[in-house]
């Protein structure tokens, strides 16, 4: 079982949900290029100007660590992340969770997105001005933990790392992107888990994304925001066994 | 006890900076009047909606992504820097604290946000992103100012190349005409030589005449111009020449009796011969010429007296030195013939080579010597350089391919092979 985090965190995301998997299947956590405790120096400009770079990126680690007919658990940007790497290397995953997934945040006739154009130029505006403002900010969350040493240092790891820069290009990427085509051609099975409030990915965003998939199953969430891994564990964590054990409960990774 | 409540009230309604408290289900239950007022909106309005509702679109995606799972991993976040939105549209920026309540199980109680009013310290922030904007730009432009500089430096310097290049080729041409005029000259001069005396040799040969003076000049005139043209074909690098192994320690040795005759009483010669010299292919003659040349111009340049030096070394070139020179890297044999006369100008210098220049004046120098010495020593795959100081004297230097004979291509193929093994 992969599970890839979204834009903003690391791996730490799962800490409240990988352990109720840990005992059936292999657990695989990783932290994308640019965020957490990856290799900053890896970063390449180039290839992160898609999705399909991330993608590729997962495809390398899944072979790397021999997966196949696996499950992939991807929250927000990564879910759309794990579509693209289970079109181009179906045999890696036989089932794809999917967390508060958009394949396009902004409007588009028809398609509801969430976001206007405006919007999303407004925030990454935002990020280009702000630059000062929020990397201060992050600093002095992290700086200032005293109490609780364990957890700062596992911050520090995650937050420090984050260069803002890359932050700012993982947000473009992620804000910019549109693979509303990409979802017809999935072949894995899925679970669009769906957060009530969402304003990132909104309900009629995990709909849209569940209609489209050619094979689907669509959970509306009582957690309220985009984290319900965070949120509501327990709640999530139940979603995705129930769905687990609706198919073949023979099938291990 | 009333008025305690309506203290602490009025503490919490009126404080200097805004209060939410949110239940575990993030809705707000409860804001205080700084903090509604800030907004423009009635206390009422913030029950039951959560507090990122109230951001710009850009907060309410940080709010998201990044602040609301660092909350649920270490229960606070602190000094995060958020846009509000007023109920007018406008914009508030503002710095946010905060903090989860837990009761002794742990369960979450509420949390508490406070907000402070941030406009002075974002303004001064973006001042400060401006200034530093500014100043980047500043240097930029500075460096805009250098890399400009750079390159109009290169491109005088590269006009100057060009301008000198253009003048040594003027100089090149120079020569050629003087070479030239000097060869028609001369020929001309032995011409009329062999031209007077053949015609008298007719005149006497009808009147049955002694005629072995008029055979004798002829014979000089012609000898005359057939060592010009020898000369010439040096410097053109294409005379014949007869190479053979030889030593240039036993050269030196042996034309050193004929050296002293030559050099006069008041110029000492002295020898430093190295031991171990490696082996020259070389034509001989061509070699003693270029002494015997060197010699010449050595005495020349000491009309006081001095001392002459002709050292011989094993001498290697490297890389560096072969291309800035022109001459393949490698081992030579160098033989330099050094005075203590009277130096040239680097002017002198710079045409010492060229044919038929000479500052001995007329009918004292030909302006050929290093000209045939620098067309031989090139011939032969060596290298010649002249080192002046004017009032110091002149050493000149000249390096012969080192020879492999065949004593020595074997010793050298040995320690090659030992070297492989
Ligand atoms: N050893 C020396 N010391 C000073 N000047 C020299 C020396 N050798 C050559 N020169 C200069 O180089 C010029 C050219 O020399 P060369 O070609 O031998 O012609 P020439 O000896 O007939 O003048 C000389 O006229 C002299 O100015
Ligand atoms: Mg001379």
């Amino acid at each position: 079982m992969v599970f890839a985090h979204g834009f903003g965190c690391d791996q730490n995301m799962w800490r409240f949900v990988w352990p109720a998997f840990a005992e059936e299947y292999r657990i695989v956590l990783f932290d994308h290029v640019g965020c957490g405790g990856s290799d900053l120096k890896a970063y390449d400009v180039g290839k992160y100007t898609s999705l399909e770079g991330y993608a590729d990126d997962i495809i390398a680690i899944c072979r790397e660590l021999d997966v196949t007919h696996g499950i992939f658990v991807g929250h927000s940007v990564s879910a759309m992340i794990g579509a693209i790497a289970s079109i181009q290397a179906p045999e890696l995953f036989d089932d794809l969770v999917m967390i508060g997934p958009s394949p396009r945040y902004i409007d588009d006739q028809e398609y509801t997105g969430g976001f206007s154009e405006a919007q999303i130029h407004e925030l990454l505006d935002f990020l280009d001005d702000n630059h000062m403002g929020w990397s201060q900010a992050m600093a002095t969350v992290i700086m200032g933990n005293p109490d609780r040493p364990e957890l700062s240092e596992e911050l520090i790891n995650s937050f420090c790392m984050t260069d803002p820069e890359i932050a700012k290009r993982f947000a473009r990427v992620t804000f910019l992107s549109d693979n509303r085509a990409d979802l017809a051609r999935v072949t894995a099975r899925a679970l669009v888990l769906q957060c009530s409030e969402d304003v990132i990915a909104p309900q009629a965003v995990g709909a849209y994304v569940h209609q489209r998939l050619p094979d689907s199953a669509f959970v509306l969430l009582q957690a309220t925001g985009h984290c319900p891994n965070l949120s509501a564990p327990e709640e999530t964590i139940s979603a995705m066994k129930t769905f687990f054990e609706a198919r073949d409960p023979e099938r291990r990774i | 006890m009333s008025q305690g409540i309506d203290d602490l009230e009025d503490l919490f309604d009126n404080a200097p900076c805004g209060y939410v408290s949110a239940g575990p289900d993030g809705r707000i239950t409860k804001a205080n009047r700084t903090f509604a007022t800030w907004l423009g909106r009635e206390r009422s309005e913030f029950v039951g909606r959560r507090f990122q509702d109230f951001l710009n679109i850009a907060g309410k995606i940080y709010y998201e992504t990044h602040f609301a799972p660092l909350m649920r991993m270490q229960g606070f976040f602190n000094e995060v820097a958020l846009d509000l939105v007023r109920a007018d549209g406008s914009r508030l920026p503002v710095l946010v604290n905060a903090v989860e309540r837990r009761d002794e199980k742990g369960a979450l109680r509420f949390v508490r946000i406070t907000i402070f009013n941030a406009s002075d310290r974002r303004r001064y922030e973006r001042e400060l992103l401006e200034a530093r904007r500014s100043a980047e730009n500043a240097n930029a432009e500075l460096q805009e100012l250098n890399r400009t500089l750079e390159e109009r430096i290169a491109e005088a310097v590269e006009a100057r190349m060009k301008s000198e290049a253009a003048l040594r080729q003027a100089q090149k041409l120079e020569a050629v005409g003087q070479l030239t005029g000097g060869i028609a000259h001369d020929f001309n001069n032995m011409l009329a030589v062999i031209l007077s005396a053949l015609n008298l040799l007719e005149r006497r040969l009808a009147k049955g005449e002694d005629i072995s003076q008029y055979i004798a000049a002829a014979n000089d005139g012609a000898s005359r111009a057939a060592a010009l043209t020898q000369r010439l074909l040096a410097f053109s690098r294409q005379q014949t020449l007869a190479p053979e192994p030889l030593y240039a320690n036993q050269m030196v040795a042996e034309m050193s009796d004929l050296l002293r005759r030559t050099l006069g009483g008041t110029v000492r010669l002295e020898t430093v011969l190295a031991g171990g010299l490696w082996q020259v292919l070389t034509d001989k003659n061509a070699l003693e010429n270029a002494i015997f040349n060197l010699a010449i111009n050595a005495r020349d340049a000491m009309p006081q007296g001095g001392r002459l030096t002709i050292e011989t070394a094993n001498s290697h070139l490297d890389e560096a030195y072969g291309a800035e020179h022109d001459v393949k890297p490698g081992q030579y044999v160098m033989v330099a013939v050094t005075d203590t006369g009277t130096g040239m100008t680097s002017d002198v210098m710079a045409k010492a080579f060229d044919p038929f220049f000479t500052t001995k004046g007329p009918g004292k120098g030909t302006g050929l010597g290093l000209s045939q010495v620098f067309g031989f020593v090139k011939q032969s795959g060596g290298h010649i350089k002249i080192y002046s100081e004017i009032g110091q004297g002149t050493s000149i230097k000249i390096y012969l391919p080192r020879y492999y004979g065949a004593a020595e291509t074997r010793k050298h193929l040995e320690a090659k092979a030992r070297r492989r093994a």
